[in-house]
């Protein structure tokens, strides 16, 4: 039986993605896991497997680098990065919290978050450090950065 | 001609050959230390291990486990942990401190390297302590042990480790221990508490000649003349260590 959430889910998707649509979002999101050859994780060739994180119309979501206030308050590193709102999965859309969690890779995988955009030209991965799932219409991940690519 | 100053350190010889896709594989010594200590422990604990396994809940995470379900040639930092999908029970060797060199012969230098030893069980409950946590201060003492012998039967079928082209260790030790107890990753001391133990290992690596950059010893001749610049005297000593030529 549908809930009220379930039914709000797709609104909420549409509606986050209204700011993709305008061209706001400049920049682009992606799961990106690393699968290795060898027998420890360097080893051999890698295999990447990139997932996008998209709202309604693959519409990246907000990026925001953290001010200087938030990244002494929460002494966290300089380049910690907001990813977020993320609308749980639904019918038709959404994202799955255990693809935001690398549920499903293997031992020894890696899993890292890509930035693409005006601060990353080339692209630039970035290690998950939380992901907050404790809200019912949101996912938020936040990250720091690793290096470029 | 390769330029080259043929010697080795350890089991790191110069010049260098043998890597394709990783410079991890001039570290044969770490390979073997994880290597045999991972087989030895599962060798050694699993039929207890299992034992206790036999007994868990579904769904425990340490269901079809063995005592070291994941190794690690990093120093567990939240860093490396949030990058890499790890399994508990997880066991880490990886360099750590100051290493020191210094000259213990005319022709021989010897590096000095401490070592961290990680073996961290996951984050347990305290029932999960009562039936796991005794195995912390156990492994410690079976890798004292195997450092001496530097063999497992369980390894390479027993093979010595620790030689030339098996790491190279002029001397292994296990030095010290801290814990079993809760612990978390350094630099994450806010983060979530994991029941493990630290060890320290204390390594020496000594150099030696590369025999690959010398040719073979054929013979030597030596003379000793006893002449001056007027006069010319047949040489006092002579010696030609290669077999004289028998003619007619």
């Amino acid at each position: 039986m549908a809930t009220f959430r379930d039914a709000l889910l797709p609104t909420i998707s549409a509606v986050r993605a209204i700011a993709g649509q305008l061209g706001i979002r400049l920049h682009t999101v992606a799961i990106v896991t690393g699968a290795w050859s060898g027998d420890h994780t360097g080893d051999g060739v890698e295999t990447q497997a990139a997932t996008p994180i998209t709202d309604s119309g693959a519409h990246p979501p907000k990026v925001r680098w953290l001010n200087d206030e938030q990244i002494t308050v929460g002494n966290l590193p300089r380049g910690t990065v907001e990813i977020g709102p993320i609308t749980p999965a639904f019918t038709g859309g959404g994202t799955e919290l255990g693809m935001l969690t690398a549920e499903a890779i293997q031992r020894g995988d890696t899993v890292h978050v890509r930035i693409t955009g005006p601060n990353h030209p080339d692209g630039a991965m970035y290690r998950v450090t939380d992901v907050q799932s404790h809200r019912a219409f949101r996912y938020m991940i936040q990250a720091q950065p690793v290096s470029s690519i | 001609m390769t330029q080259s100053i043929f010697q080795s350190i350890g089991d790191l010889s110069f010049p260098i050959a043998g890597v394709t896709d990783s410079l991890a594989v001039l570290e044969t010594a770490r390979a073997k230390i994880v290597g045999l200590f991972t087989a030895a422990i599962n060798a050694e604990w699993s039929a207890a291990w299992n034992a206790v396994v036999g007994t868990l809940p579904t769904g425990h995470p340490f269901t079809s486990t063995v005592p070291v379900q994941d190794t690690l040639e990093l120093e567990p930092t939240p860093q490396v942990m949030q990058q890499r999908k790890a399994a508990f029970p997880l066991l880490c060797v990886y360099t750590v401190g100051e290493a020191t060199y210094d000259q213990i012969t005319l022709q021989e230098e010897r590096l000095t390297q401490e070592w961290g030893v990680d073996y961290i069980l996951g984050p347990l409950d305290i029932g999960d302590i009562r039936k796991f946590g005794d195995i912390c201060r156990g492994i410690g003492k079976l890798l004292r042990v195997v450092c001496r012998l530097r063999a497992h039967p369980a390894y390479e079928s027993g093979a010595l480790q620790f030689y030339e082209g098996s790491g190279n260790l002029a001397t292994i030790e296990l030095t010290s221990q801290q814990g079993p107890g809760q612990a978390s990753f350094a630099g994450d001391e806010g983060g979530t508490l994991y029941y493990a133990i630290s060890f320290k290992l204390r390594t020496t690596e000594t150099t030696a000649d590369n025999v690959d950059g010398f040719g073979n010893f054929d013979a030597a001749d030596l003379s000793v003349g006893v002449g001056n610049a007027t006069e010319i005297v047949p040489d006092l000593i002579q010696a030609d260590t290669s077999i004289p030529l028998q003619r007619g």
